[in-house]
């Protein structure tokens, strides 16, 4: 919805690329809301699942359809080395739909409920956000989930601020390093 | 600069629905919003008679669930598309189509131990929540079925130094979160934790050389900030801050002159998002021939009117 060039109409090589795409998504679609109104949560659904939010990690359902999967495994499993494994597949799912779209609030706050579950690896976040925010460093959903994570690692306030500076030493008129440096 | 093409948006809005291109299909999960926007919009322009209302109402109540509304028929509730199906119903005069108490009871059920509201059962907590729970339940009346005071505190603890708000505390202040705190502030009659000169000059710093705003320092312009920041400033009686003629350009520079819609800055690909938001900007910068939009309900005035000072509800 930004930043897109206006196209014009009359590339009917293109449009029938697009629709293809199009007929694509819909199948995908259309199969994976299937397996959300019948609850299937087979490994094969999953995957189903992943393959759609690469493509449109904004689909909100198909983010709760995942919650509800990691809901049913752990009400029927006990190993904690099997449930984190099934959540570090979850943070890899998150990563391929935040390459997509790295602003997608359905997959932030995705995360952000896998990690708040207390079996993953909060040095790795901090490494996901580094890269991140050197991409685009004024990404808010980025700050706001370092906050979240700092917060849950009880990160000091100096290994905080020493990243602002870093951030702002980078770009002198960057805001939002200026900001959560308060 | 050019005029502003009714006909020619109110054929984008119309065509909207039926394509079925790849980013169409993206879109289908907030086709709720969508719809909301372009009906709005043909509101705005006095064209709302070209739609079929039936239909329009038939197919929003295939979203009811138990709780809440969803952004397409067979999607979960939500609470972004609750309100804009109450938006959409308030619109189209049809309130009576929908059980009330049903869905204040949602609503109250997303509302949280420190005031904030959540999304949906799932938990995200975004200030944008905030504004639509209070938005929809005045619209039917029942702002007093929540706790007022705890969310009207909820939002003022995501106030920042700069005096805009973010979407959690410690959030940086953004234009839309701007929007949705000072518009939930307006209709819960708690301006006053508005610091208004400090937040007016943060927004009014948002309009850049071209005339068009942005909604967070160094950030490009995009018409929809004409509505997040316009609005908020009118709220807050700092509108005359901004050069308006130089806005009012900026947002007909975004048209597609040829085939209708605005676009987010001129040249790009139009969509109905941003149509809704250039106009509605327009007509808060009361652009001859557009019906008055209320700022803190973002619909027509008329509506507005209609909700609190016509028919008994």
């Amino acid at each position: 919805m930004h930043g897109r060039p206006r196209k014009s109409l009359s590339d009917g090589g293109s449009q029938e690329k697009d629709m293809a795409k199009a007929a694509g998504l819909q199948s995908l679609q259309t199969q994976f809301f299937k397996n959300h109104h019948e609850k299937i949560y087979t490994k094969e659904a999953l995957q189903l699942n992943a393959k759609l939010l690469e493509i449109n990690p904004e689909i909100y359902t198909a983010w709760n359809y995942r919650k509800l999967a990691i809901k049913q495994l752990l009400e029927s499993e006990s190993d904690s080395a099997v449930i984190k494994q099934s959540l570090d597949e979850e943070l890899r799912v998150v990563e391929r739909a935040l390459k997509r779209n790295h602003k997608s609030y359905g997959a932030w706050h995705h995360r952000k409920w896998v990690i708040n579950m207390g079996y993953s690896s909060l040095d790795h976040e901090f490494q996901l956000l580094d890269q991140l925010l050197k991409a685009d460093s004024r990404n808010f959903h980025g700050w706001n989930y370092r906050r979240f994570v700092a917060d849950m690692k009880k990160s000091r306030d100096e290994d905080e601020l020493k990243f602002t500076t870093k951030k702002i030493n980078e770009n002198f008129s960057n805001y939002s390093a200026w900001h959560n440096r308060r | 600069m050019g005029e502003l093409e009714i006909e020619k948006h109110t054929q984008f809005i119309m065509s909207v629905e039926k394509k079925k291109d790849f980013d169409s299909m993206v879109m289908e999960h907030l086709r709720m919003s969508g719809a909301y926007w372009g009906l709005t919009t043909l509101d705005l322009m006095g064209k709302l008679d070209a739609v079929n209302r039936e239909e329009v109402v038939s197919w929003v109540l295939q979203c009811q669930h138990d709780c809440g509304f969803s952004g397409n028929v067979g999607h979960d509730p939500h609470i972004l598309y609750t309100l804009s199906a109450i938006q959409i119903l308030a619109l189209l005069d049809k309130l009576d189509t929908i059980d009330a108490d049903k869905i204040s009871a949602y609503i109250v059920g997303l509302q949280q131990e420190d005031g904030s509201f959540a999304g949906d059962e799932w938990g995200e907590i975004d200030t944008r929540f905030s504004y639509c729970a209070v938005c929809c339940l005045s619209i039917l009346h029942r702002l007093d079925k929540i706790d007022v005071g705890k969310a009207i505190s909820y939002v003022a603890s995501c106030k920042n130094f700069d005096g805009g708000f973010g979407c959690t505390p410690g959030g940086e202040s953004h234009a839309g979160q701007i929007f949705c705190c000072v518009s939930a502030f307006a209709i819960s009659g708690a301006l006053t934790h508005v610091d208004r000169d400090l937040l007016g000059w943060w927004l009014c710093e948002r309009q850049v050389k071209s005339g068009g705003l942005n909604g967070r320092p160094e950030k490009l312009a995009d018409v929809c900030y004409s509505w997040w920041v316009l609005s908020s400033l009118t709220i807050i009686e700092r509108v005359h801050w901004i050069d308006k003629e130089k806005l009012k350009t900026f947002i007909l520079d975004c048209q597609d002159k040829e085939h209708g819609g605005i676009s987010d800055r001129p040249d790009d690909a139009v969509d109905v998002f941003h149509t809704f938001f250039g106009i509605a900007g327009l007509s808060l910068l009361e652009y001859p021939g557009l019906k008055p939009i209320d700022p803190a309900y973002a619909l027509p005035v008329h509506v507005v009117d209609r909700l609190f000072f016509g028919q008994p509800h």
